[in-house]
């Protein structure tokens, strides 16, 4: 009779409906079996429920008595790791210097563990073994294995500069020298200053960092410049340009375009073939010339390729000098040779108590091995300033592109009524 | 009949391995390499890279052509390849595993987890490097003279916190120089000592090796900026454990166990090679046979007892003293005689003034055992006396010969050595007397040679006497007259005389056979020769210069004077 119309779950009927007694009803047999079995399992007492077993079962016994030998997987790791200190336990400071016995083998601790540590190490360093163990004939040079051609092996190839590891200083740079020895020491390093000294007052000037352009007020000098190029100017405005009287501002365009005409352009296009033609005439003139002084060029050429030769020469002997003084060049640093240590006149006092000695011969040392060529000359890196934060002003983002816009629009006008500076 | 042409297939084609020359890298794109890719290829970052290659003896090349650019650094492939293989690059890795493991305990708050890990790092050792780098002892020996200036400098500096050198480099340096020093007076092996201003020079002879090395001053060392500190002590470790199985070969050439025990009370006082001398001096056996020089060495300060005052380099002249035979002691504790004792000899002190001055001993300035050592004889105290500039302190690496100029003291030294070996000379001792005696048979040579020429000069200067005289008897000039005139003449003919002596001509002889074999040269060794006179006569001109200048200076002290 179609769909039956669903009751709503509201309603004290639809409830009474959806109260489960599978509880109740649960207790209730619980109880009776009970009662039927002998009261509830509490009131019991324990002897009616459980039984020892004093029965000679072998097969069991043996099972259970084999599984209670066992040891636990867990047991037994925990048991290995008693040879460890507890981890609550306070961990006592290591003593210094433990006096071990090279005799006694090392420890089980470490063997178990096996990783070699510190203290093994330490036992080790203390009795090396002999690296050269090949007898006592290896003390004295022997002259037979200086016959043998030995083959070497790739760590160990000589040095790149056959210089020595420890250079000894001039005689005159003892504390006491003679006076020649000293002159000629203080001569030396008054020739290292002096080469800096030329080597900065040869050099080209510099590029000036800050340029005035326009718009700024002209040093006086500049006047008498700005004078030579106004005549040009004055030359520039036949030519249809026209240029404004005061110094234009930066941004704005400066140049006012006038309209070509069509004879305008025919005038530039014919003399441009003219000049095209003159070259042309010039240069078969000039072939012609040379033809008629061959001699002369072949002279010329000559005396060239001897010159180039020359220079050739001298590169030549200047790189095979600095080769032999220098270090070779490794990176990107050049080698500075470290200053010459001598006593200034006034500090040769003769006393060795007074001296004033060396304080960073680590540098010293260090330079040595940049010299043998062991590593490259080093510069060391400065730390990074931390550049200032740019200050940002309201509205000031989109000025740029708007003023770039508007050049290049003007530019565009420009080519389209097609450009009036032509170049001559 | 067309022949079919076979290509020849060479043996490198048949490899499998074989790439045409299109494919393949050639020249000096194959043999060289740069950092970075060094760097990629060995997968390891740059620090490692350099540290590694300074265990290994790795530096870097120069190729012809720098196929990448002037600014970069070239290796070669095969020292990379050689550096990929070495087991110090595995054990780097599983120290990084390790140190993760702290840093985890430690982010979990487990200090005590943490330092338990911490005691038990793995540890590595260099051994296996300084067998592969000096395969001998002597290839050893003779790379000397780095490690133990490094060792000697790391010695003195400080322990500092910013570079990162730790305390146990530094007290490891200290022992192992103090080692080799005790070793170097056992065996009086020191020959030449030069103070100068970087420090002090010491050249020893070991096995017939040379072996120099410096010393810093007393000074307490700076730490420059630019000196990139994790390289050095990347050396000094290397050089540790190469100077630690050196020592143990010499240590045990002499019969004493390796390492030597130090004596505490004397470590703490840190009275330097002191603390080694007992165990040195009292084991080891001295059945070698000693040559001459270690002999002279050893005898030279043998009956003298010393006593440093306080402000002389201690630890310097500890060294040098012993070295050379003597017995010396200090103010301070430990010591094994004070300063009040009797039988002291000599006292080295460098201040302007001393207050109580013993009798029996001489009060001298350090430089006179420096100088006194590298002259081999004892130089006369009254120069190097209290308050007064003791005379230049020569460098004894200079070979006087070569240079041709001998400075002042120099030749007052030589006369002092050669007036001593006249005493020494009834000594026994067979080397020593055939060296003397080819000596004096020069020094006699010359000596009769001499003789010959004064009488040659002498007759010629009779003869002329002679013939004037006769003209004066002639003209009939009177004898009293003459005499005066003789005396004006005289002083002037005696200047002209010296003037002629001081460039007195070769022997005629010698003249001959030096034109004939110039004339016999081929074109060749005629302009070697010829460069050669250039070199030698150049060398002379800059000792007649200093020559002329001394004289000026003698003239100057002579007008003043006058």
């Amino acid at each position: 009779m179609g769909k039956k119309s669903r009751t709503t779950g509201k309603g004290k009927k639809a409830w009474r409906a959806n109260i489960s007694t599978t509880d109740t009803d649960e207790f209730i047999t619980q109880q009776a079996i009970e009662e039927r079995s002998g009261g509830p399992l509490d009131a019991v007492p324990n002897e009616s429920l459980f039984f020892v077993d004093k029965s000679k079962d072998t097969k069991v016994e043996k099972k259970t008595k084999k599984h209670r030998e066992k040891v636990l997987h867990c047991d037994s790791v925990l048991q290995r790791n008693s040879l460890v200190p507890p981890l609550k336990a306070p961990l006592k400071p290591k003593r210094k210097r433990k006096e071990k016995d090279g005799a006694k083998p090392p420890s089980k601790k470490s063997a178990a563990l096996s990783i070699v540590t510190k203290d093994e190490v330490v036992e080790e360093k203390n009795l090396p073994a002999d690296v050269w163990e090949e007898g006592d004939g290896n003390l004295s040079a022997d002259p037979g294995s200086q016959a043998k051609k030995k083959k070497k092996k790739l760590g160990t190839v000589a040095p790149p500069v056959e210089a020595p590891a420890v250079e000894i200083d001039a005689p005159g740079c003892s504390y006491n020298p003679t006076f020649a020895d000293h002159q000629e020491a203080l001569g030396a390093a008054v020739a290292q200053e002096m080469v800096k000294v030329y080597q900065k007052v040869l050099q080209p000037p510099a590029v000036p960092r800050i340029v005035r352009g326009p718009g700024h007020p002209i040093d006086e000098e500049d006047l008498f410049f700005l004078d030579v190029d106004a005549e040009d100017e004055a030359e520039e405005e036949e030519e249809g340009v026209v240029v404004d009287g005061s110094v234009p501002p930066v941004d704005s365009r400066a140049v006012k375009v006038k309209k070509l005409t069509r004879a305008d352009l025919n005038r530039i296009a014919r003399r441009k073939a003219n000049l095209r033609a003159e070259k042309e005439k010039q240069e078969k003139l000039r072939l012609k010339k040379d033809v008629l002084r061959l001699p002369d060029i072949i002279e010329d050429i000559n005396t060239h390729d001897e010159e180039a030769e020359k220079f050739r020469l001298r590169r030549m002997v200047a790189r095979a000098e600095r080769r032999a003084q220098e270090p070779p060049r490794l990176g990107k640093h050049k080698f500075k040779p470290p200053p010459v240590q001598v006593l200034l006149t006034e500090e040769v006092t003769g006393s060795l108590r007074q001296i004033k000695g060396c304080y960073t011969l680590a540098r010293d040392r260090f330079k040595s091995l940049e010299r043998r060529g062991i590593i490259e000359p080093r510069v060391k890196v400065g730390r990074n300033i931390r550049k200032k934060r740019a200050e940002y002003v309201q509205g000031s983002k989109g000025q740029k592109e708007r003023d770039m816009h508007a050049a290049s629009e003007a530019e565009r006008e420009v080519s389209k009524h097609a450009l009036a500076v032509v170049p001559v | 009949m067309v022949k079919s042409t076979k290509k020849k297939v060479t043996k490198a084609q048949k490899s499998k391995q074989y790439l045409p020359p299109g494919k393949r890298k050639l020249g000096n794109v194959a043999k060289y390499t740069t950092r970075n890719k060094a760097l990629n290829r060995l997968q390891i970052k740059l620090p490692e890279f350099r540290r590694l290659c300074i265990l290994k003896g790795i530096h870097p090349r120069e190729p012809k052509k720098k196929f990448e650019g002037q600014n970069k650094t070239y290796y070669h492939v095969k020292d990379i390849n050689f550096l990929a293989h070495e087991p110090l690059l595995e054990k780097d890795r599983d120290l990084k595993a390790y140190e993760k493991k702290i840093k985890k305990a430690k982010a979990k708050k487990n200090r005590e987890l943490a330092e338990r890990f911490d005691r038990l790092r793995p540890t590595y050792t260099l051994d296996h490097l300084v067998k592969e780098r000096y395969p001998s002892f002597i290839d050893a020996l003779r790379d000397m003279d780095d490690p133990l200036t490094m060792l000697h400098l790391f010695a003195t500096l400080p322990a500092d916190n910013v570079q990162k050198i730790p305390v146990e480099r530094v007290q490891t340096a200290r022992r192992l120089s103090l080692e080799w020093q005790a070793y170097v007076t056992r065996t009086n092996s020191l020959r030449k000592i030069f103070v100068s201003v970087k420090g002090i020079y010491y050249q020893v002879d070991i096995n017939g090796q040379k072996i120099t090395w410096l010393t810093p001053h007393a000074l307490s060392q700076v730490l420059p900026s630019d000196v990139d500190f994790r390289v050095m002590l990347t050396f000094v470790e290397f050089y540790e454990t190469l100077v630690g199985f050196v020592n143990f070969k010499l240590y045990h050439s002499l019969g004493i166990s390796y390492p030597p025990i130090i004596d505490q009370r004397l470590e703490r006082a840190t009275a330097g090679v002191e603390e080694l001398m007992e165990v040195v001096n009292s084991d080891g056996t001295s059945d070698e046979l000693e040559d001459e020089e270690t002999l002279r060495c050893k005898t030279l300060f043998k009956d003298l007892k010393f006593f440093l005052a306080r402000e002389v380099p201690r630890d310097s002249l500890l060294f040098t003293i012993r070295s050379f035979g003597g017995k010396v002691s200090w103010d301070g504790d430990g010591a094994p005689y004070e300063e009040n004792d009797e039988t002291i000899t000599h006292q080295i002190v460098d201040r302007p003034t001393q207050g109580h001055k013993f009798l029996s001993r001489d009060y001298v300035q350090p430089q006179w055992v420096y100088d006194s050592c590298n002259a081999r004889i004892l130089l006369p105290a009254e120069e190097y006396v209290l308050g007064r500039v003791p005379p230049p302190h020569l460098s004894p690496f200079v070979d006087n010969e070569a240079e041709g100029y001998i400075p002042e003291y120099g030749e007052t030294i030589k006369r002092l050595q050669a007036a001593s070996a006249n005493h020494v000379l009834p000594l026994p001792g067979t080397e020593e007397e055939m060296v003397d005696r080819s000596e004096e048979e020069a020094a006699l040579r010359r000596s009769e040679a001499a003789e010959v020429a004064a009488k040659e000069q002498e007759a010629v200067a009779m003869e002329r006497t002679y013939g004037e005289e006769l003209a004066k008897e002639l003209a009939g000039v009177s004898y009293s007259a003459s005499l005066q005139d003789q005396d004006d003449k005289d002083a002037m003919e005696d200047e002209k005389q010296e003037r002629k002596q001081q460039v007195v001509p070769p022997p005629a002889a010698e003249d001959e056979t030096a034109t004939l074999a110039q004339m016999m040269m081929p074109k060749k060794t005629k302009k070697l020769y010829e460069a050669m006179q250039m070199g030698i006569g150049k060398k002379k001109a800059g000792v007649e210069l200093l020559k002329q200048r001394k004289k000026k200076v003698e003239e100057k002290k002579k007008g003043s004077s006058s």
